[in-house]
């Protein structure tokens, strides 16, 4: 009985609050519902699943999955790999002169990928520099070697931020046990550096995967040329268009859950380890 | 000593200096240490002995004047420094061991890796890398058996107490065989229960004859373990004696001084 008066409590004193928030409830429906006749949307989604499943737009987007997949992964270990080279280079006492053209090229390399925008990149690779090296790769290695490249430039200056962020002593250690500073980085600084900045390497794949978008410039199919695809077809793009964005949100989402619980697992061990 | 009981030079300072920037801070270093010596190193903060220290394996190169090591003047930027550090081991005021790996990959990374590349490297047989391994593993487990931490082999230095990461990394410095040791601080921060523990296995390593030069502020250490004692001020060394000599009678008014202070 004491609940049910407190609920009639309840009401009485916020009757006014609740007939505000039906009032918008309803408002929103009939706004979605009159949009939605407006805009033809069951005929629209009609379309849609005709061309999604009957004539196999699905096996496109499957396929543009892949390829975005391959992108961004690929993109990401070369961009791992020229990144930490940079950075190492980087952080060089720069005794030999060897070591301060290393780091002036490596300077220019980076104003370059980080000054001008991806698509000018991609361009210019694709259709410039590949066809002038006499290289011809198909639409998807080149996007996956352009944007390695690319984020190689972003993941140097994430890696020299770890390396810078691992205690001196550690570097030090090394090379008083007679260790050179190329094993010594290899073996002591950059692990822990890479541990650092391990979160970050989770958004910067995030920020490749959607970066990745652009590659129907050069021809390659990803999930935006899919969809895209799909609406020239069918002369209708709303719901490929919205169903894109979707789609992409949940691939976010989920990579992101999985590189939290990594993150999570990493300091685990860190606690748990003998 | 040999067997005319001279003392046989290990390294030879001569006209050390170091600047940073425009500050000098090294002002013309000369000293010997000898082969089998205990030498303390004492003075007030920031009178240079951690840079004097940090030149002996060139961790800091020197601005002018030469150490001489086994036959070479370290100072020369053309010598190969990492061959001479593999002799020259040195222990941290802050431990300093490896984070991302274990106590005994700690101990073995420099031996094996060094023992490798001189067998050829990644081209050595496979059969060979596996016999480094084994046989560095070994000497690391006696070394921890020694020191009593047999069982922390596998443990990350993360887990450990400050006086356990001390020995263990003066048991890192050993593994590599070395001529010297250098010790900068040592024990400076322990917390006071576990200075015994370093200090005492310091203590057993001079007992062997090793040679050892030891930055401390540990007054009673030095007088009990060294042989010598160097007493640094403003980046010179003002007094070189025996302990007994430079504790009970020193020559200097700043030496008096700073003794009255910590004794
Ligand atoms: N890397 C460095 N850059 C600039 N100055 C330094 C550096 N290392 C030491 N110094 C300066 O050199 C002086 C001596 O330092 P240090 O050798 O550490 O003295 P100590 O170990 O006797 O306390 C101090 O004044 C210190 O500020
Ligand atoms: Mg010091």
């Amino acid at each position: 009985m004491q609940k049910n008066k407190s609920l009639r409590g309840f009401f009485r004193r916020h009757w006014m609050d609740l007939l505000v928030i039906l009032a918008v409830i309803a408002a929103a429906i009939a706004l979605a519902m009159s949009i939605s006749q407006r805009f033809k949307f069951d005929l629209k989604w009609e379309i849609f699943c005709e061309h999604f499943f009957e004539n196999n737009g699905y096996k496109k987007v499957l396929t543009g999955m892949q390829n975005t997949a391959l992108i961004a992964v690929f993109g990401l270990l070369i961009g791992i790999v020229i990144g930490t080279l940079i950075a190492i280079v980087k952080v060089i006492p720069p005794y030999k002169k060897l070591v301060r053209y290393g780091q002036t090229v490596c300077n220019v390399y980076v104003a370059f990928f980080r000054g001008t925008p991806i698509v000018v990149q991609l361009l210019l690779g694709y259709y410039i520099l590949l066809p002038l090296l006499g290289v011809s790769l198909p639409p998807v290695t080149s996007c996956m070697l352009i944007f390695g490249l690319n984020s190689g430039a972003y993941i140097s200056e994430i890696m020299r931020g770890g390396i810078q962020s691992v205690d001196a002593g550690q570097l030090e250690a090394a090379r008083a046990v007679g260790l050179p500073f190329s094993t010594s980085m290899l073996h002591v600084v950059v692990p822990q550096a890479v541990k650092n900045i391990l979160p970050t390497m989770g958004n910067e794949f995030i920020a490749l995967i959607k970066e990745t978008a652009i590659v129907g410039y050069v021809g390659a199919v990803d999930i935006t040329k899919a969809f895209q695809d799909q609406g020239d077809n069918s002369y209708e793009y709303m719901i490929p268009y919205l169903v894109m964005a979707l789609l992409y949100i949940v691939i976010v989402a989920v990579i992101a859950a999985l590189v939290k619980l990594m993150e999570r697992s990493l300091s685990k061990n860190e606690r748990r380890r003998k | 000593m040999n067997a005319e009981g001279n003392k046989i030079p290990l390294i030879e300072v001569k006209g050390l200096c170091k600047d940073f920037e425009d500050t000098q801070v090294l002002k013309s270093v000369d000293t010997v240490i000898y082969k089998g010596d205990t030498v303390a190193v004492i003075g007030p903060s920031g009178s240079g002995k951690s840079t004097f220290l940090r030149c002996l394996n060139c961790l800091e190169d020197p601005t002018a004047g030469s150490i001489w090591f086994d036959g070479e003047d370290l100072a020369d930027m053309r010598v190969d420094i990492n061959k001479h550090r593999e002799n020259i081991g040195m222990v941290f005021q802050q431990f300093n061991l490896f984070n991302n790996k274990t106590v005994l990959q700690n101990i073995m990374l420099a031996p094996v890796h060094l023992q490798t590349k001189k067998a050829g490297g990644i081209f050595a047989k496979r059969a060979v890398k596996a016999e480094i391994k084994a046989r560095n593993r070994e000497t690391a487990l006696s070394l921890l058996r020694r020191i009593g931490l047999e069982e922390k082999a596998n443990a990350y230095p993360s887990t450990l107490s400050g006086g356990q990461k001390q020995r263990i990394a003066i048991v890192r410095a050993l593994a590599m065989n070395p001529k010297v040791i250098l010790f900068d601080e040592p024990t400076s921060a322990l917390d006071p229960e576990m200075v015994g523990e370093v200090l005492d296995l310091i203590k057993q390593l001079a007992d062997e004859g090793m040679t050892m030069v030891i930055v401390t502020h540990e007054m009673g250490f030095a007088r009990e373990v060294a042989d010598r004692v160097l007493f640094m001020d403003d980046g010179r060394i003002t007094e070189d004696a025996p302990p007994a000599e430079l504790f009970t009678n020193p020559k200097h008014p700043r030496t008096a001084e700073f003794l009255s202070k910590v004794l």
